[in-house]
């Protein structure tokens, strides 16, 4: 028995995969590697009220633009997130402070279950919001950004708020919000 | 982090991958808990990915690293499984996705691996098996290249000694 023979009984004693499963590994690591990117980046999303309009116009008929939807096909939702149904009534004057328009807003979850969902889908229903108007400025300055954070961190138990970078990446908690206006909207309220 | 770093991490990780799953499939019992301690070790990597050396040869060293403290904190609690690992760990349960060795070849290398130290256990099977060098090695295991060596060498004479033990025994007088 020799060095050789070592080699030789430790190389037949190694596992390896297929390239089959070589790929699949691949592939789990791009969507870890989307799920830290969206992680790295909160989102903050606003569809111009100019495309939404044009959107909706053309899928007039089309259940996304009410409650229920399971996302906008404007803004995709990151894998293992969801969206919440429940619509939060904003205002949107337009950068004329002319025409107000009727927007909505919406948050992204991570790591939510259906119960969770539920809970938040009707907390939002539930709670009295203030007149909110959107102001598609920084994070900092825009009313509707800051009366989320608060409800979520003040009416909504066991959801963070995740511009807070929850330490644990399983937490719940909201990854990203946006508004989305419409005449439509306006009916839904 | 600039997306042209973002995109090179992004690459790097899918072209190591498939190495770090046959990582811990080899290191773990279940082989379905490699596919979680993948993503887990990915996450991981993804939240140190400031500390990630720009040279892809001394990023491999360093993503193994992370592989080993995951793989031994599992040691420890145990595996989380990860959402973002499902379709993979049905794969890796899924019949002819791996090559698995003989269970005698297996048990045989087991019985004379136990008789090692931990860590010169693993500097063992991470060149044989994963190929590293012993300055790669240093780096995983967060030792100096000479102790690398030197217990690499011992550990191999250690295993030829008593793989010639019980050749002997076996072969009888």
């Amino acid at each position: 028995m020799n060095a050789s023979d070592l080699d030789h009984l430790l190389r037949e004693a190694r596992i390896d995969v297929t390239t089959h499963l070589s790929e699949s590994a691949a592939q789990t690591s791009r969507a870890v590697a989307a799920h830290a990117g969206s992680r790295r980046r909160r989102r903050r999303w606003t569809i111009p009220v100019g495309v939404a309009l044009g959107a909706v116009a053309l899928t007039a008929a089309a259940p996304y633009v009410m409650p229920g939807m399971d996302g906008w096909p404007f803004v995709s939702i990151t894998q293992g997130e969801r969206r919440t149904e429940a619509s939060i009534p904003v205002v949107y004057a337009g950068p004329d402070d002319a025409t107000p328009t009727t927007c909505g807003a919406w948050m992204d979850v991570a790591n939510a279950t259906d119960a969770d969902m539920e809970r938040l889908n009707d907390a939002i229903e539930d709670h009295d919001w203030p007149a909110l108007a959107y102001n598609p400025g920084s994070a900092s300055d825009d009313p509707v950004f800051i009366a989320l954070e608060q409800f979520i961190k003040h009416d909504v138990a066991g959801i963070g708020w995740g511009w807070d970078d929850p330490a644990d990446d399983t937490s719940v908690h909201v990854t990203a919000s946006g508004v989305l206006c419409s005449p439509e909207l306006a009916d839904v309220e | 982090m600039r997306a042209e770093s973002a995109r090179r991490a992004e690459r790097f990780t899918a072209e190591n991958s498939g190495d770090l799953l046959s990582y811990f499939l080899r290191r773990v019992p279940n082989s379905e808990d490699a596919a979680d301690l993948l993503a887990e070790t990915l996450l991981v990597m993804w939240k140190r990915i400031r500390d990630m050396p720009s040279d892809d040869a001394e990023a491999r060293p360093w993503l193994f690293g992370v592989a080993r403290r995951v793989l031994s904190h599992y040691h420890r609690s145990g595996v989380r499984r990860q959402g973002l690992a499902d379709s993979l760990r049905a794969q890796v349960a899924a019949t002819g996705q791996l090559t698995v060795p003989s269970a005698e070849a297996r048990v045989e290398v087991q019985g004379l691996l136990a008789q090692l130290t931990e860590n010169d256990r693993e500097i063992v099977l991470l060149h044989a098996w994963e190929g590293f060098t012993h300055e790669e090695i240093a780096t995983i295991v967060g030792m100096k290249a000479a102790t690398v060596r030197s217990r690499y060498a011992r550990a191999r004479s250690q295993l030829v000694t008593n793989l010639t033990k019980e050749s002997q025994s076996t072969s009888g007088p």
